[in-house]
């Protein structure tokens, strides 16, 4: 109910900002009718998270066949006397990266579950096509430039209002919420218009009605002037975030997010690193030990929220199966997702197992995908955002049934 | 909106930015006469810029074999500097409609940049294969791109053997480089297509990095392309004649001239147009007689003022009106907001290329993003960017904004929008008057349009 109230105040306070109406209005937009459900924070790994080295099937024998070199060790085993010990048991064949210990709580409380040998129907083992295609969210091949983000939002809304209810954080917005005009937000403290006050109007005036950017400069104004009223700088970010581009992002999030003004519904956040060629271990440890504690620190910084959030993680694709030379992996397929918040299904893997075993790998070594991240998304889009114009987001593609990971 | 004479008009669309001694010399020979030699780019020297190149983005004239010779770490280098070259020449040089179809068909046959051997094939290509044929003919790209090595690696052809068949570039050379999606073409035409490229692939060996033929990996099959037989035992000459077949097809000359159109005239052109400049296609498709029909129609003189710069061209179109000078520091912010707007030179992952209508670029932060890079540049606020502002006279507002309309965007404004920046500038002492007038006409509309 408590999402309800919110939805409410913040339709009100954009129907009667846009247009003068009265309040009137806004009560009659029932919420859920509308298709508008949880916040949904959308976080992107680019360049391939190698999900065997994050949720490992230490019970697949075939796993420590094409590993010898970067395989983690089974539960409670060392590699080397010393050494920590191996991955954190999950369900007894999965196992916890030793670094995304801060995430075990949330797994053990049900509220993060892991899907595995998920992916894209496409296999491209180029990054960017594989982002852009997985953003587009439409495999036709004559899919058009919106975002799976962005036809779900134009669904269930007017386009731009509220203003913020889809932020991409960043410079730019995320190809998935291509199609609604999202507002890219690098940081809060020095979103909009730099220049003294009067630059506004003078703008406003020069973007008259007839122009065809009258529309976005509107728009951009109205952000400028909304969001340094909402000002969400000045409520201090939750403690507990990593000093790290990921950390201070998500507790930027969070400041959104409690701004509630600002109406923000749907956000996109990107975090880099996760191309792992060389020296693997190296690497991953401290960008999975980041994820993990900036995804724990969102978590307890929301605390009751997290009732009315949904925390979607993705990557474009996982890795080889088997290691390289250099003690890295190289562009596979089969990846990994999260999903974290207060109606997730969690303290599960879901995971229809393709194996390891090499007559079980797809192409020439790759982890199949058995789970299209589309059934995972679907479900999330129609259990969570409340939109059920399922083929509307994802245009070409006949949903499965679904896997039972949102409430 | 104010109307806007034919030769700004003309230069607006022909050239990333107008500086004054480009808009005297059009008054002085007439568009037909600047038109020709524009067209005629080889022979305009330019040895500021392409001094400036050699001596500072060298990689852009190396082959495969010199790049493959560097360090790995030095490699590194190579895509950054196609990419500065690429901005440099789109700001500074005077070959300017070279360079805007130069543009236009690093978008055509567009190659993502960022992707393995991309990096590096990529400077090959622009330099052999759009630069070289930009204002050519079509005929001579098409087959040029064909052996591309950076687009036989993009669209997997480098892998399209008999044993296993890769259709990725057969498609995108239907639907993209030549015919359009409704162009006519069926499934077993892109198969048949793919199977005529079979064996096209690129040198490991003592030309690494060049256009190979290789029989053995050839389907030698017969196969038929839109009603085109190729018999048996056709070898390289199979993919050679199924570009000149596409070539002969209407459809092709029409999407060309339909992609020309919305170009340089309007998102959606009008038709007229778009038939005369597809008549002047030719049996070559000849590029300087598509752009003669264009540029010299009146329907292109008399279409709304309403083509958005895209990014690329908002940046080096502010950059070159302020004549700016862009030192190291510099770099870094025209990046930051190619990064932040979504144009990076070479950076469309997608075998379409960057899209071209206002719709996909008008975004709330897209806007502020641009005003607060134009204030910035005119208030000399930028890192390593110096503008040189027009010189105006500063005794009277409305006199200071009509020199700096005509000095940055050689047309008047209209009175609404002369009245808004007038108060602006006599509000203000004129040393701080000019840079604010200065950067929000670059901000306004009018400089968002072509």
């Amino acid at each position: 109910m408590m999402n309800h109230l919110r939805l409410d105040r913040r339709r009100f306070l954009a129907l009667s900002g846009a247009a003068g109406l009265m309040p009137r209005l806004s009560f009659s937009a029932t919420p859920g009718s509308t298709g508008v459900g949880d916040i949904l924070v959308c976080l992107f790994l680019r360049g391939g998270l190698d999900g065997l080295h994050t949720v490992v099937p230490f019970g697949d024998p075939f796993y420590y066949d094409q590993r010898r070199q970067l395989a983690l060790p089974p539960p409670g085993e060392a590699r080397e006397a010393g050494e920590a010990g191996g991955v954190l048991d999950l369900d007894g064949f999965f196992g916890f990266h030793p670094a995304l210990q801060p995430l075990l709580p949330l797994y053990e409380a049900g509220e993060l579950a892991l899907v595995h040998a998920a992916g894209s129907p496409d296999d491209t083992r180029s990054h960017f096509q594989a982002q852009h295609l997985m953003e587009q969210g439409d495999f036709s091949h004559n899919g058009g430039l919106s975002g799976w983000l962005g036809r779900h939002l134009a669904l269930t809304g007017t386009p731009g209002v509220p203003t913020f209810r889809a932020v991409g954080m960043g410079g730019a917005t995320q190809r998935s919420l291509a199609g609604f005009p999202a507002v890219a937000v690098a940081g809060v403290e020095d979103f909009g218009l730099r220049g003294p006050a009067p630059l506004g109007r003078v703008l406003e005036a020069l973007y008259g009605d007839a122009d065809p950017l009258h529309e976005a400069a509107r728009q951009a104004l109205a952000a400028d002037g909304e969001f340094k009223a909402a000002d969400p700088g000045q409520n201090p970010p939750g403690n507990g975030y990593p000093d790290s581009p990921l950390g201070q992002t998500l507790a930027q999030v969070g400041q959104l997010i409690r701004a509630e003004n600002l109406g923000v519904d749907v956000v996109g956040v990107d975090t880099g690193g996760w191309d792992t060629h060389n020296d693997q271990e190296a690497e991953l440890v401290p960008l999975l030990g980041d994820l993990a504690a900036s995804l724990a620190a969102f978590h307890a910084d929301m605390g009751e929220r997290m009732a009315h959030i949904s925390v979607v993680v993705m990557t474009e694709f996982g890795r080889r199966v088997a290691e390289n030379a250099s003690l890295g992996t190289d562009h596979g397929y089969g990846g990994l997702m999260l999903a974290l918040g207060g109606n997730v299904n969690g303290g599960r893997i879901y995971a229809d197992w393709p194996g390891l075993a090499p007559g079980r790998l797809y192409r020439d070594g790759d982890l199949a995908v058995s789970t299209d991240y589309r059934t995972v998304l679907g479900e999330l889009v129609q259990r969570r955002l409340g939109n059920s114009d399922l083929a509307g987001v994802f245009p070409d593609y006949a949903m499965p049934g679904f896997l039972g990971i949102f409430r | 909106m104010s109307s806007i004479p034919p030769e700004v008009r003309f230069l607006n669309r022909a050239s990333f930015g107008i500086l004054p001694e480009d808009i005297q010399r059009v008054e002085r020979l007439g568009i037909p006469a600047y038109l020709e030699a524009q067209l005629a780019a080889d022979a305009i020297d330019d040895p500021a810029v392409e001094d400036f190149i050699a001596e500072n983005y060298p990689t852009v004239f190396y082959t495969p074999l010199q790049i493959l010779a560097m360090p790995r770490e030095e490699r590194r280098r190579v895509p950054r500097e196609l990419k500065l070259a690429s901005l440099t020449r789109m700001i500074y040089s005077r070959r300017q409609l070279h360079e805007v179809m130069v543009d236009f068909w690093s978008n055509h046959f567009n190659i993502f940049h960022n992707d393995g051997p991309l990096r590096f094939l990529k400077t090959v290509d622009d330099r052999e294969v759009i630069r070289r044929h930009a204002l050519g003919s079509f005929r001579d790209l098409l087959h040029a791109s064909a052996r591309s090595p950076a687009m036989l690696y993009y669209l997997d052809n480098h892998v399209n053997t008999v044993d296993g068949p890769n259709e990725n570039y057969a498609r995108e050379l239907l639907e993209l480089h030549t015919l359009g999606v409704d162009g006519g073409y069926t499934e077993t035409d892109v198969r048949a297509v793919a199977r005529a490229f079979t064996g096209w692939g690129i040198d490991r060996g003592r030309f690494a990095g060049t256009f190979r033929f290789y029989p053995e990996r050839h389907d030698e099959g017969a196969k038929t392309v839109l009603g085109l037989h190729l018999p048996a035992g056709g070898g390289i000459n199979d993919g050679e004649r199924v570009l000149d077949h596409l070539l002969a097809q209407p459809a092709t000359a029409r999407l060309i001239a339909h992609k020309l159109c919305q170009r340089l005239v309007a998102d959606a052109p009008p038709d007229s147009l778009v038939s005369a400049v597809a008549s002047a296609f030719g049996p070559e498709g000849d590029i300087p007689a598509m752009l003669r029909a264009l540029f010299l129609s009146p329907e292109f003189y008399a279409m709304e003022d309403t083509k958005l710069r895209r990014p690329l061209e908002f940046l080096a179109g502010s950059l070159r009106v302020t004549r700016a000078d862009v030192q190291q520091a510099g770099v870094g912010v025209m990046a930051a907001l190619l990064r932040n707007l979504g144009q990076v030179p070479f950076g469309w992952p997608a075998p379409d290329g960057y899209p071209d209508e206002l719709q996909y670029w008008a975004s709330t932060s897209g806007l502020l993003s641009r005003w607060n890079f134009a204030m910035g540049l005119a208030g000399g606020r930028l890192p390593g960017i110096r503008p040189v502002l027009p010189p105006v006279d500063t005794s009277d507002p409305a006199a200071l904004v009509a020199g700096l309309a005509d000095g940055l965007l050689h047309h008047g404004l209209d009175p609404a929008q002369q009245q808004v920046l007038t108060r602006v500038a006599g509000a203000l002492p004129a040393d701080r008057a000019v840079p604010a007038v200065a950067g929000l006409l670059l901000a306004s509309p009018a400089f968002q349009y072509r």
